[in-house]
C-alpha cells in the first residue's frame, strides 16, 4: 500500500468498502435480531413500537462499528507490517489524518443516509401516519443520526489501530491514535446517536 | 504476451468503451463495486424471521404459577401443592407451500397493516376524510389487534353515490351475473371503490400537474375545435375514449348509467374537471367493470375482494400481474376495504 502524500481526501476505494461491509453487516444483523429489537426509528415506519431503544442502538451500531474496526485493522496490518514500521510511521500517520479518518467517516454518513432513503423519499406514503406531520425533524434528527453512524465507523477504525498499536511492541512513544482522540469521538457518536434517538423516543411517544 | 491478452480482452474492451462514454471509474473500484452490490442483493432476497408473540425473546421468561380449584379445595394440609409453570415460547410465522411456491416468513397482518398504513396516508392527503385513527385491540392471545380506521366526509360519499335502477330491486340478474353479490352491494363497493381510486390519482399529482393537464386540455380543445385529447383527464384520470366505449357497451341511459347519457366533448370537459362529477362518474365505470368482472375458480381471495381487484386493474388500465405488496389495485381494494361498514362507517 502506498503511504505518499494522497491526493485526494477520500480514499474511494476504503469508501466503497466500508459502505458495502456496514449495509451487509447490518442486513445480517437485521436478519439476526427480530424488527422490534433492532430498528431504532421502527416508531415512524412500523405499527409496532420498538421494544428496547438501548438495544436498538447499540444493535445498529454494530455493524459500522465492526466495519470499521476490521478495515481498520486490515489497514494498518497491512500498511505498516509490509515495511519498515520506522520509515512508514510517519506516512500512515499523514494519510490516516488526511485522508483515511475522513473516509471512514463519510462512510458510515453516506451508508446511514443508504439505509434510509427509501423512508426519506417516501415519507408521505410509507410513514406512520401518526407522526405525518414531523417530516422536518425526522430529517434534522435523522442527519444527527447520521453524523453518529459516522462517529461510530470512525471509532472503530481509530479503536483497532489504537488496539493493535497498544499489543505491538513499539518502542517508539508517538502513538497514531492517543486515548484522548478516541475518547473524543466516542462521545461525539454518543452525543449524536443518543440525541437523535432519545428526541425521536420523546416525540412519537 | 499476459499483458496483451488482457488489453485485449473483452473486459478491457468494455471498460474502455465505459470510459468513452464519458464515465471514469479506476479499475480497482470497479471490482468492489461490483462485489458489494452482489453480497447486498444476495443478502436482501433473504427474508427475516417473524414471530406471532416476540415477547419472550429477549425478556427473561418469568414462570406464572397457577394452582389448580380442585388444589384449593383440598383439605388435607400434609398434601403436597401442586403447582404448573408455563413459560411462553416465541413461534414463527411461516406460510405452506403451495403448488410448488415456497412462501417466504410473510406475516399476512404485517402486509395488511402495512397497505392500511399505506392507505390512510393517501386518504389523509386526498380532503376526503373527517377523521382517522388507529385502534389496538389487546386480547388474551398476543400479538394485539391493530388496525387503521377513517370516517369519510359527506361531500366525497353523495358525490360517489350511484342510483338503483327500478329493474335491479326486482331482479336478481345480476346477482347470478357476478358471483351471487347482490346488486346493492356492487353500487355500494363501487362507490367506495371509485372514492378510494380518485384519492390513489389526486395524492399522485399536485397543484402544478392538474394546472398543466387543464392548460393542455384547453389548449388542445381550443385549436381542434372543441374536441379533448384522448388522455387521462381530472381528478379521476379518465380517458374520454373509456367513457364512450362503456356508453356503447350498455346503451342504457337509466339508473347507475344516467351519467352516461350525454358523452359530447363538451359535456365530458364540464364532468372530467369537477371532482364531484368526475367521483360520480369514476363509480358509474367502476360499476360497469364489477359487473363485468368474472373471478377465476382457482382465485385465493374472496369473491368481493377478486372482483374489485380485477374493477381496478381495469379502470386503471393495468394489465400486468403482481405480487407486490404496495401496488394499485391491491392499496385500492384495501382502502375501498376500510371505507366498508363492517371496516368503517360510511
Amino acid at each position: 500500500m502506498q503511504l505518499g502524500r494522497p491526493r485526494l481526501l477520500v480514499d474511494a476505494l476504503l469508501f466503497v468498502a466500508t459502505v458495502f461491509c456496514t449495509l451487509s453487516v447490518g442486513r445480517v444483523l437485521s436478519l439476526i435480531i427480530p424488527s422490534e429489537f433492532y430498528f431504532t426509528f421502527q416508531s415512524l415506519f412500523s405499527d409496532r413500537t420498538p421494544q428496547n431503544l438501548i438495544l436498538a442502538i447499540f444493535g445498529k451500531m454494530t455493524a459500522p462499528f465492526a466495519s470499521g474496526f476490521a478495515l481498520g485493522w486490515f489497514i494498518y496490518g497491512h500498511a505498516l507490517s509490509a515495511v519498515s514500521p520506522a520509515s512508514a510511521f510517519s506516512g500512515f500517520a499523514r494519510r490516516l489524518k488526511i485522508q483515511w479518518s475522513p473516509t471512514m467517516f463519510l462512510s458510515g454518513f453516506f451508508a446511514a443516509f443508504l439505509s434510509a432513503w427509501p423512508i426519506i423519499v417516501y415519507w408521505d406514503l410509507l410513514s406512520n401516519p401518526e407522526v405525518g406531520h414531523l417530516e422536518p425533524i425526522f430529517l434534522i434528527l435523522y442527519s444527527l443520526y447520521m453524523l453518529g453512524y459516522g462517529y461510530i465507523t470512525l471509532f472503530g477504525f481509530l479503536g483497532a489501530i489504537f488496539i493493535k498499536e497498544h499489543l505491538e511492541i513499539n518502542q517508539d512513544s508517538t502513538k497514531l491514535v492517543s486515548m484522548a482522540e478516541l475518547s473524543r469521538v466516542g462521545i461525539l457518536w454518543l452525543l449524536n446517536s443518543g440525541l437523535a434517538a432519545t428526541a425521536m423516543e420523546v416525540i412519537t411517544k | 504476451m499476459n499483458m496483451d491478452r488482457l488489453h485485449n480482452s473483452r473486459l478491457a474492451r468494455c471498460l474502455h468503451n465505459f470510459r468513452m462514454a464519458g464515465i471514469y471509474l479506476p479499475n480497482r473500484l470497479i471490482l468492489p463495486l461490483c462485489a458489494g452490490c452482489f453480497v447486498l442483493f444476495a443478502l436482501f432476497v433473504i427474508s427475516p424471521p417473524k414471530y406471532n408473540n416476540f415477547e419472550p425473546l429477549f425478556t427473561k421468561s418469568q414462570p406464572e404459577i397457577k394452582v389448580t380449584p380442585a388444589q384449593e379445595e383440598s383439605s388435607n394440609p400434609a398434601e403436597e401443592k401442586r403447582t404448573e409453570e408455563k413459560r411462553k415460547i416465541a413461534v414463527r410465522v411461516l406460510g405452506m407451500e403451495i403448488a410448488g411456491k415456497i412462501p417466504d416468513a410473510d406475516d399476512n397482518r404485517r402486509i395488511w397493516l402495512m397497505q392500511q398504513r399505506v392507505g390512510t396516508n393517501i386518504f389523509i392527503r386526498s380532503g376526503y376524510l373527517q377523521s382517522a385513527s388507529f385502534v389496538t385491540l389487546v386480547t388474551e392471545n398476543p400479538p394485539p389487534h391493530m388496525q387503521y380506521k377513517v370516517v369519510l366526509e359527506d361531500a366525497p360519499v353523495s358525490c360517489a353515490y350511484i342510483e338503483v335502477a327500478a329493474s335491479e330491486n326486482n331482479t336478481r340478474e345480476e346477482a347470478e351475473e357476478s358471483d351471487d353479490i347482490k346488486p346493492a352491494s356492487l353500487h355500494n363497493m363501487a362507490t367506495r371503490l371509485a372514492i378510494s381510486a380518485v384519492a390513489v390519482e389526486k395524492f399522485h399529482r399536485n397543484v402544478l400537474h392538474r394546472r398543466m393537464e387543464w392548460a393542455y386540455a384547453q389548449a388542445f380543445s381550443a385549436l381542434s375545435f372543441g374536441r379533448l385529447p384522448d388522455v387521462s383527464l381530472g381528478p379521476a384520470q379518465i380517458r374520454v375514449s373509456s367513457v364512450r366505449k362503456i356508453a356503447a357497451e350498455v346503451e342504457q341511459t337509466s339508473g347507475p348509467y344516467a351519467m352516461l347519457s350525454n358523452t359530447s366533448d363538451a359535456d365530458l370537459k364540464q364532468i372530467l374537471f369537477d371532482e364531484c362529477k368526475s367521483l360520480k362518474l369514476a363509480a358509474t365505470m367502476m360499476y360497469h367493470f364489477l359487473r363485468k368482472a368474472r373471478c377465476e375458480p382457482d382465485n385465493e381471495d374472496d369473491p368481493s375482494r377478486c372482483l374489485m381487484k380485477i374493477a381496478a386493474e381495469t379502470y386503471v388500465g393495468k394489465h400486468r400481474k403482481t405480487s407486490a405488496v404496495i401496488d394499485y389495485s391491491p392499496i385500492v381494494v384495501c382502502m375501498a376495504e376500510m371505507l366498508s361498514p363492517e371496516g368503517m362507517g360510511m
